[in-house]
């Protein structure tokens, strides 16, 4: 794994200050959920506790000595939650699951490899989708159970495929729409 | 004897006293006086005898004496005698109490203790003429001459008293009026000034306006803002609210030219200075010139006043372009942060306020104002750090996803 290559912002100072003006703030914290699910992506972080969040290296550059103060740090959280790329495991969001793409974009992808594999039509298991031989070179190969499951059932949400317990767990039919 | 003269007892400006001791008698010449039990003061400039039951002393100018010899009584006395040799009668003296004396020596009857420490001490003041040093002369001679005229009418007893007091009633409100005369000199005066000073400006303003030196062009604003020919008062109006609008209409007209040139923004602490020292004599209150400006709000005005939302209120010009001035500020913020790439370590500098301020000729609080106008624009952005805060131009217009 080679070395994350930091965005020229992260080495702009004022980026770790929340900015008041609502419409700067909106492409700010955009570019924030942008860096921090690069960042956990490529450092295959799949949860972060807000406890020691600030002690993460995305949230301070002591490069630039500035750091991302815990409350900003929770006002990203949330937009990543928003956004459907975090997930709070507990009420009190102490700890979230983040989600590289949310349960969407997942989803989108596994239906265009469906497609392209022609599997429209038929029945898989979660195991041939996350751990079979024919998506080894797809983003969601070696992707996490519940994760894959919220993406199946998005697609189903859409008509798109039909998720069915066989007994020994989930299998999806994806349907031609 | 005829040297002496009445006096107050107290001393002159300048005026040291050297020596004092008791005087058991004052000699004419050889002869006894009646003027005996007194005391005696020696000053830099005058000798000075004084009984206790008199308020006012026998002065005795040490510019008139020529010698001082000390002569011991016979050994059964208990004192000596200094004797002065003087020379004639000074042209302005005030009247004493001898009228004319033959005699050109006085002498002075001391004890034995105080006679060689008075006489080493009166010797001493003779030789250092004092009196002889110009300024001194002058005041001597002018409290001679104003003693001279108090004490010529001056009587004993309670008519005495009362006239004295009189005649210092009139000098004292003859005094008070000639000060107040110099005052309405002065008014005179100052209005002969502002018009020159308008003169000057008019002629200034007819000349080419491409001013090539800064010089002429920073004499010209001092001109035209040095003063208002016909201040409004509120006497001259009447009502209050009358009064603030012509007062508003005075400030717009008077300050416009200035507020243009410190940049179209004026802080209102400012705006009461100056419209003060233009007005001169005429001073208006704080409170005024914040009613006036604050009628000050539609566009009739040049000048219109507004309020940041941290409270500071200003001036500024109703062509005034927010625009133009953001751009202005972000421009300058680019320069200062070293472009879109940073500068030469790679890394971006800020600006706060204070640095803006000084870059840009404005008060910390405007040059504040400022920047967080920009960053409203969403020209600027801000920076919380333990530096403190400072601003970087907007670069996140440029984020990319």
């Amino acid at each position: 794994m080679g070395e994350f290559a930091w965005p020229w912002y992260y080495n702009f100072p004022p980026f770790f200050t929340l900015q008041s003006n609502s419409e700067v703030r909106r492409s700010q914290l955009q570019s924030w959920c942008g860096l921090v699910l690069r960042w956990a992506r490529h450092h295959n972080i799949s949860t972060i506790d807000t406890a020691g969040a600030n002690s993460l290296p995305v949230f301070s550059n002591p490069e630039v000595s500035r750091s991302l103060p815990p409350e900003s740090i929770g006002v990203v959280l949330n937009e990543l939650a928003r956004r459907g790329n975090l997930e709070w495991t507990d009420k009190s969001k102490t700890r979230g699951q983040v989600l590289w793409l949310s349960a969407g974009e997942w989803a989108d992808k596994v239906y265009k490899w469906a497609q392209a594999t022609s599997k429209v039509n038929t029945v898989c298991t979660l195991y041939e989708l996350t751990q079979g031989d024919e998506s080894t070179d797809q983003e969601f190969y070696g992707l996490s159970d519940d994760v894959m499951v919220k993406a199946l059932r998005h697609l189903q949400s859409e008509g798109k495929a039909e998720v069915i317990d066989t007994g020994d767990g989930l299998g999806v039919k994806f349907l031609q729409c | 004897m005829d040297r002496w003269y009445w006096t107050a007892s107290t001393y002159l400006p300048g005026e040291i006293a050297k020596y004092s001791c008791n005087c058991k008698r004052l000699y004419d010449g050889d002869n006894k006086t009646g003027y005996e039990d007194g005391h005696l003061t020696v000053t830099s400039i005058r000798l000075l005898w004084k009984h206790s039951s008199n308020n006012k002393s026998l002065g005795l100018s040490l510019s008139i004496v020529v010698l001082v010899e000390e002569e011991s009584g016979g050994f059964m006395s208990s004192g000596g005698k200094i004797v002065l040799h003087l020379t004639s009668t000074p042209a302005e003296q005030p009247s004493g109490p001898f009228g004319t004396s033959p005699h050109s020596h006085i002498k002075l009857g001391l004890k034995h203790s105080d006679l060689s420490t008075c006489t080493v001490q009166l010797r001493a003041a003779v030789s250092d003429k004092v009196w002889e040093s110009g300024s001194f002369r002058n005041m001597v001679l002018s409290d001679v001459s104003s003693s001279n005229n108090r004490n010529k009418p001056a009587r004993a007893g309670i008519l005495g008293i009362e006239r004295a007091i009189e005649a210092k009633q009139q000098a004292t409100s003859q005094s008070i009026s000639v000060a107040f005369e110099d005052l309405k000199q002065l008014m005179t005066q100052a209005k002969a000034m502002v018009k020159l000073s308008h003169s000057i400006a008019a002629r200034l303003k007819d000349q080419d306006t491409e001013a090539s030196a800064d010089e002429t062009t920073q004499f010209r604003s001092c001109l035209l803002s040095l003063g208002i020919d016909d201040p409004v008062t509120r006497e001259a109006v009447g009502s209050t609210s009358q009064y603030h609008k012509k007062l508003a209409e005075e400030i717009s007209q008077t300050l416009e030219t200035s507020v243009r040139e410190v940049g179209g923004v004026m802080l209102l602490s400012e705006v009461y200075c100056r419209i003060n020292r233009a007005r001169g004599l005429h001073l208006v209150s704080p409170e005024d010139v914040a009613n006036a400006c604050s009628i000050m709000t539609s566009s009739r005005f040049p000048l219109n006043l507004y309020s940041f939302e941290s409270g500071v209120q200003v001036l500024q010009l109703t062509t005034l372009d927010t625009k133009t001035l953001v751009s202005e500020t972000r421009e300058l913020l680019e320069r200062e942060c070293g472009g879109r790439d940073g500068g030469p370590d790679g890394k971006w500098k800020g600006v706060s306020a204070g640095e803006l301020g000084r870059m840009a000729g404005l008060p910390l609080m405007l040059a504040k104002e400022r920047l967080l106008l920009c960053e409203k624009n969403g020209a600027a952005l801000r920076d919380e750090s333990s530096e403190g805060l400072q601003f970087f131009p907007n670069y996140f217009d440029q984020l990319s996803t």
